[in-house]
């Protein structure tokens, strides 16, 4: 049986080209809607709903409830709205910069019941949660533990031997540790270290 | 086998009167007026010939008095076919499958009109049509050689309609099918056309990029078996089958070979099939990066295309023009040609033909995000395959555009017009 599919985007362009790209070969019928509203004008669902990120909140308000699968097309795949719309209930997420190979693999999936959301999800947090740690590591220039102590003392204005003593190290294992620090931030004095250690509110 | 057919009583056929026919099949028949039927279709177009044998076999049918001036119609529709009075010969058809119960005769006549449909490049009709045509069949039994030979040749007219709106797994399943019927078809013309078919799902597996040995050895079955055939048409076409291979194998010489020989076998007739060799010529020198040559072929593929109105050929020479303006610099020309192509392609498969020049204007005047639009365009995976090389620089491109990258999207697009260049896929 012939499926039906609405596509979604703000970009009437973009959506007449997925449109084009859907029907090339295939039996789907695909029709392009010029906003959410026209969802609820519409006598029957469609198989499947192609939609940018952004509208995907408006559609589940328009809908109430009774939702066919959404497939989320994006141009950043790993944005937190599209995570979110993940979370929310749709089913699967296509990047439309792989080209339109993507697109008709995902659609396909859907349209046959075999797409793999889950993993997909698992796969997005775990990308997301990386992203968020490398920029964590990013702001703290890679410090360990007890250079971040050192200079956290720096900042608060201890010299080197009271932080040997502080710390019960050596004078010159402080140095090592201080040495470490300028090669890691990137700086040349004390001052700079201590403004640096001020922006990552050590 | 008693089949249910027609009776004529006094020229109108009288509905559920029974009859026994020649053959000694019985009709049944419904309301029928044949004088209403056989209003003469204007012909005074046509050639004296075929003004001649269209009025031979309208006489045909208006003479029989029976049953016999029912089945003369259908051949009178043949004949209208075969004239080139399509929408006239398909109309007959139908008049014939509405008045019948018989499902044989629905059914043939539900195959002659897909291909009548499929010669004028009405491939999505024609596909509804020749998919009639065989779920009839598929209610009859085949168990003799006339069914099955009707059978095939609804099948040939569905691969031939999947085949150019690139529905490749239909078309793989219409392959199959055939194949199965394949030994049992001793018609040598029947055959070609079968084998024909195998070699249309073997181009859309490889998507019409570098073809396997085995593609070659069953064109090389195709030579030599329609070389044995009176008509020099068929063999005509195995050998533009032929060249086409070569040709997307990017052995160029080879090719031009076969399509001259095509050319020199059909004598000027057989204009669809001319202009495939024609046409292809012309895609050989482009490749080639041959201008002068491709302006020539080129420039004869749009005389003889527009004079025949074919719908494929001209919007395909409008492109291998652009191409030859676009080397020459004549970039108004150039965009004016490929957006004549744009504009009515047809060949869906080779949409890589204008989007190239059409890319490189655009390129030239810095619209980027229609020239974006065209890259995602040409990597579609039912169309025909280009080289890794340039597919890659084809994805940068499309990654910059989905994303807006300005810079990225104008530094991939001059990469990706080069690597075209240096491919021979420009």
């Amino acid at each position: 049986m012939e499926k039906t599919i609405y596509i979604l985007h703000q970009r009437s362009s973009l959506a007449d080209l997925l449109a084009w790209t859907l029907r090339l070969g295939t039996d789907l019928n695909v029709t392009c809607l010029g906003g959410p509203q026209e969802l609820k004008q519409a006598e029957t669902l469609p198989d499947l709903i192609l939609v940018q990120p952004e509208l995907y909140e408006k559609i589940h308000a328009f809908m109430n409830g009774s939702m066919p699968p959404i497939l989320l097309i994006a141009s950043h795949p790993d944005d937190e709205q599209v995570i979110d719309a993940l979370y929310a209930g749709a089913a699967d997420v296509v990047d439309l910069g792989k080209g339109p190979e993507e697109l008709l693999e995902k659609t396909n999936q859907i349209l046959n019941n075999a797409a793999d959301n889950n993993a997909l999800i698992r796969k997005l947090i775990h990308k997301n949660k990386t992203a968020r740690q490398d920029e964590k590591d990013e702001t703290e220039y890679g410090l360990t533990m007890k250079e971040k102590e050192v200079l956290k003392m720096m900042r608060e204005g201890s010299h080197l031997k009271l932080i040997a003593q502080l710390t019960n190290s050596s004078y010159e294992t402080v140095r090592t540790h201080v040495k470490h620090i300028y090669k890691k931030l990137g700086v040349m004095s004390a001052s700079e270290a201590v403004i640096k250690a001020m922006k990552m509110e050590l | 086998m008693i089949k249910i057919i027609y009776k004529l009583h006094r020229k109108t056929l009288i509905a559920g009167t029974l009859a026994r026919t020649n053959g000694g099949t019985l009709v049944k028949i419904r309301e029928f007026d044949l004088l209403h039927y056989m209003d003469l279709p204007a012909i005074q177009h046509l050639s004296p010939g075929d003004q001649q044998l269209v009025i031979q076999s309208q006489q045909k049918v208006l003479l029989e008095q029976d049953i016999k001036g029912f089945i003369a119609i259908e051949p009178f529709a043949d004949v209208l076919e075969k004239v080139g009075m399509h929408q006239e010969a398909r109309d007959y058809f139908q008049k014939i499958i509405s008045s019948t119960t018989d499902i044989l005769t629905q059914a043939r006549c539900w195959r002659k009109i897909a291909v009548s449909l499929v010669s004028q490049r009405d491939f999505i009709n024609g596909g509804i049509a020749a998919s009639q045509a065989i779920s009839l069949f598929q209610k009859l039994l085949l168990d003799n050689r006339s069914e099955r030979e009707e059978y095939v040749k609804a099948l040939h007219a569905s691969a031939h309609s999947y085949y150019f709106q690139l529905k490749f797994e239909k078309l793989e399943v219409a392959a199959k099918e055939i194949k199965k019927y394949l030994p049992d078809i001793t018609d040598i013309e029947l055959r070609c056309n079968l084998l024909h078919v195998i070699s249309l799902s073997v181009y859309s597996k490889y998507r019409w990029y570098q073809f396997p040995e085995e593609a070659f050895n069953h064109i090389e079955l195709l030579l030599q078996l329609t070389e044995k055939l009176e008509d020099k048409f068929n063999h005509a076409y195995a050998h533009c089958m032929m060249g086409h291979q070569y040709l997307y194998n990017e052995e160029f010489a080879l090719s031009r070979e076969h399509f001259s020989k095509a050319i020199h076998l059909l004598e000027g007739k057989h204009f669809g099939q001319l202009l495939i060799a024609y046409n292809y010529t012309a895609v050989s020198y482009r490749m080639q990066n041959n201008i002068a040559m491709t302006e020539q072929w080129a420039s004869l593929t749009l005389e003889k295309a527009k004079l025949t109105s074919n719908i494929s050929y001209v919007p395909y020479s409008y492109a291998n023009l652009a191409w030859v303006y676009l080397k020459r610099e004549n970039w108004l020309y150039a965009e004016n040609y490929a957006r004549k192509a744009a504009d009515t392609w047809t060949t869906l498969s080779m949409i890589y033909s204008y989007a190239f020049p059409l890319m490189a204007c655009l390129f030239r005047k810095g619209e980027l995000e229609e020239a974006g639009e065209l890259c995602f365009k040409v990597l579609h995976p039912r169309l025909k395959k280009i080289p890794g090389d340039l597919t890659q620089k084809l994805r940068t491109v499309v990654r910059a555009w989905i994303t807006s990258d300005k810079v990225e999207l104008r530094n991939a697009l001059q990469e990706t017009i080069d690597e075209a260049k240096i491919s021979g896929y420009f």
